[in-house]
């Protein structure tokens, strides 16, 4: 019996130290603490527009992270192939929107820019117009191009990482500039930039919330406004915490899948 | 790793023991006026500002202004950050849930702003829906909204007065709710020319404001400020200073 | 008003009714609770990867916990809660040492919010300055005799600090801009003070591009900054392209 219960006991102790299992208490007992110690009654009636909020969220991360990945790839391959003004308009580009903070490139595109285009003579009349009374437009405009800043500095590294053999086997095989483009080039530093790509995506969706700020009603903005209805300080605060850390931490595991399947060393 | 900050931070003398007589006003650190709003310099002008003042001085106060974000407003007094609230809030019953009002200082009534030509009704649905309603977070008027026009329309909500009506210029919105007060000076200015009172709210569930200070719950310089009001309003310093940026009785209460 | 509205640049006059001092004065703030912030961050960070390499594992799992929540909540809610939270634990904690109420004002609360989130990247960045450094030259050191001190002085720190400093530049960058974070809470720093300037006078286009302008200047000063530094301690190292 002994001598059967010792290595299980053994295996049990490397999974579950003593340690693990007192942080999983306090974790757990902060969380009981979090459920039945604050005021949680408010939240049924602030769930349907919760969810409208999340859609929204995720909508604008997902369209951002997409025009702003197809933004940076010219970004990046105008600061390796050229060597005159595109590459340094791409290099200003770059440092640009990488050197200023998000939100005020939010404000300066929906107060600024979007107060400047509205008084152009004309323009309520045009079919533009419906989108350009939008907040979203703006937003998915500025979280794009910053994304772009971030992604085209890592495309750049990736493009000048891959080597000039494979591009030139490639040409040797007859194939077009933009063949070997599409067929060595791109997948081979995509392949190489995954990682880094990923984690700014991950970071993109910490950056959402900030589009609260210019009337998009995402999921801040009705935890927000949820806090102002029962004015709580923490209670809405702490579960939009928590919702992001569920989504960090699927959006993580998803993207480490997707680099499993497509990394070199693995095949 | 928070302690370790904390005794950097205190070794540094970021932090300091606070005077126990400083009174710390808290005020919407975005632009209200005439109510109130900052300069380039830093300071604070306005009614309330003054005011405010005045009353402090009357009752032997010392006070000081903060600038704190209006969407955190009462968290900012319930954390000690600010000791009142002195920021054209309106006394509702939600909010005496969680802090202490003094007696009211100003009545005002929430209006609808748009463009003179607009046409608009708050009690017919056809237009409701089709107009696009603004208001600033966290205030009655919100509040109000949401409990009115609950999904029949989608409002558009701002952090900050200065934005809606930058919005309501621009076009991109056609109505906004707001403090008859708090729009006095926009609907005055050069850019405000072409917007008018649209109508005003008349509706029993949301009776003509009454705003007041707020405090935390219990503290006792809410009765030395009720003092201090009082006596501003007997002795006509209200008056005075109410001169200055309105031709109308602001009180609008008989008088003590 | 103005077709542009980016034309009167008489506002950015540094004296009142100009609002250009206003905004060097939030630059200055800006500056410093990034400053602060940086500096107490990078303390963490040393401190918290020195514990994730070289502690136990139940203080290696704690850092782990503290830098994966951290780094997974988004900036402006978690400086939200902290904000209210920090100033909240403070004041408890100073009660409790009989000190009485502190006067947390919004810098502290600042430089406390902006520490605690750099320290979590922080500590990631030194961890894997420290892991890349071949355990060879730690062989080397023990092999000739070096006690643990000497070998973390003269091996560990030299191969350590050229290593980290690219990620440490990043993050004090990362530092300066996530202070406009703060603008939200109503702490008074250049973002906030362009918003107020812009919505006093509604010439938004001409203070955001103001601010964006001091947020770049600031960026490119850092950069040449650390572009020194970087030079200066990666004397001897093997140049990578």
């Amino acid at each position: 019996m002994t001598a059967l219960a010792l290595p299980t006991r053994r295996r049990l102790r490397k999974v579950m130290p003593v340690y693990r299992m007192i942080y999983i208490a306090i974790g757990l007992a902060t969380l009981y603490l979090i459920v039945t110690g604050l005021s949680w009654d408010w939240l049924p009636k602030y769930l349907p527009k919760l969810w409208t909020g999340f859609q929204i969220s995720l909508a604008i991360w997902a369209a951002s992270v997409i025009f702003g990945f197809l933004i940076a790839l010219p970004l990046g391959l105008a600061q390796v192939l050229s060597r005159g003004p595109l590459r340094w308009l791409s290099v200003a580009y770059c440092t640009t929107l990488r050197g200023t903070p998000l939100l005020m490139q939010l404000w300066l595109f929906y107060y600024g820019l979007g107060a400047m285009m509205t008084q152009i003579p004309g323009i309520r009349s045009t079919v533009l117009w419906p989108y350009l009374r939008e907040a979203w437009p703006f937003a998915v405009l500025a979280l794009s191009l910053n994304f772009a800043a971030y992604a085209g500095e890592i495309m750049r590294g990736a493009f000048a990482g891959v080597g000039r053999g494979e591009i030139e086997a490639g040409k040797a095989f007859g194939m077009s500039s933009t063949k070997v483009f599409f067929r060595i080039w791109l997948p081979l530093a995509l392949r190489q930039a995954l990682p880094t790509l990923a984690g700014e995506t991950v970071m993109q969706l910490k950056a959402i919330p900030l589009v609260a700020t210019v009337t998009v009603p995402e999921m801040y903005a009705v935890i927000s406004q949820s806090r102002h209805d029962t004015l709580l300080t923490y209670e809405p605060l702490l579960l939009i915490a928590g919702i992001y850390l569920s989504l960090t931490f699927l959006l993580v595991q998803a993207l480490a899948a997707v680099e499993r399947r497509f990394s070199l060393a693995k095949r | 790793m928070k302690k370790t900050a904390l005794t950097l931070a205190l070794a540094f003398g970021l932090a300091a023991p606070a005077l126990a007589q400083d009174l710390k006003i808290g005020i919407d650190s975005a632009p209200y006026p005439p109510m109130s709003w900052q300069e380039a310099d830093g300071s604070f002008h306005g009614f309330e500002v003054e005011l405010a003042m005045a009353v402090c001085a009357a009752a032997a106060l010392n006070c000081t202004h903060e600038g704190v974000a209006w969407n955190g407003i009462i968290p900012a007094l319930e954390t000690n950050k600010i000791d009142m609230i002195v920021s054209s809030m309106t006394i509702t019953p939600k909010r005496q849930e969680v802090v202490e009002f003094s007696d009211p200082y100003v009545s005002s009534n929430a209006i609808y702003i748009g463009h003179k030509d607009f046409v608009f009704d708050p009690n017919d649905p056809e237009i409701i829906k089709n107009t696009r309603l603004a208001v600033q977070t966290g205030t009655s008027h919100e509040d109000y909204l949401t409990r009115k026009f609950d999904g029949q329309v989608d409002l558009k909500i701002y952090q900050a007065q200065d934005e809606q009506l930058a919005d309501l210029v621009a076009g991109r919105i056609d109505v906004v709710l707001s403090g008859r007060m708090g729009s006095l000076a926009f609907l005055s200015s050069e850019e405000g020319k072409d917007f008018k009172a649209l109508a005003m709210v008349e509706d029993e569930t949301y009776p003509p404001l009454k705003i007041g200070a707020a405090f935390r719950k219990g503290d006792a310089n809410i009765a030395k400020f009720n003092e201090g009001l009082k006596t501003v309003l007997q002795n006509g310093t209200y008056d005075e200073i109410a001169n200055k940026y309105f031709d109308f009785d602001v009180y609008g209460m008989p008088k003590p | 008003m103005d077709f542009l509205n980016i034309t009167d640049w008489s506002l950015l006059a540094l004296n009142s009714p100009g609002w250009g001092g206003a905004l060097l004065w939030g630059a200055v703030k800006t500056v410093q609770i990034a400053l602060g912030g940086y500096i107490i961050g990078q303390i963490i960070g040393v401190c918290g990867a020195m514990g994730k390499v070289y502690g136990p594992p139940w203080l290696k799992e704690l850092l782990a916990i503290y830098t994966t929540l951290i780094r997974a909540v988004p900036e402006l809610i978690l400086i939200l809660i902290l904000f209210y939270a920090g100033t909240a634990a403070l004041n408890t904690l100073a009660a409790k040492i009989g000190m009485g109420p502190i006067d947390v004002n919004g810098a502290l609360a600042g430089v406390l919010v902006i520490s605690t989130v750099q320290g979590a990247y922080s500590t990631e960045v030194i961890r894997a300055a420290i892991q890349s450094i071949p355990s060879g030259c730690h062989e080397a050191a023990a092999a000739y005799g070096m006690s643990k001190w000497t070998t973390f002085k003269r091996v560990t720190l030299p191969l350590l600090v050229p290593r980290a400093l690219p990620g440490m530049s990043n993050l004090w960058v990362i530092a300066t801009k996530e202070t406009a974070l703060l603008s939200v809470v109503g702490f008074s720093e250049l973002a906030l003070v362009a918003k107020q300037a812009a919505g006093s006078t509604k010439y938004y286009m001409t203070f955001f591009l103001a601010a964006c302008a001091i947020y770049l200047t600031i960026t490119l000063i850092s950069r040449v900054f650390f572009n020194q530094v970087e030079a200066r301690f990666s004397r001897g190292m093997v140049k990578h392209k």
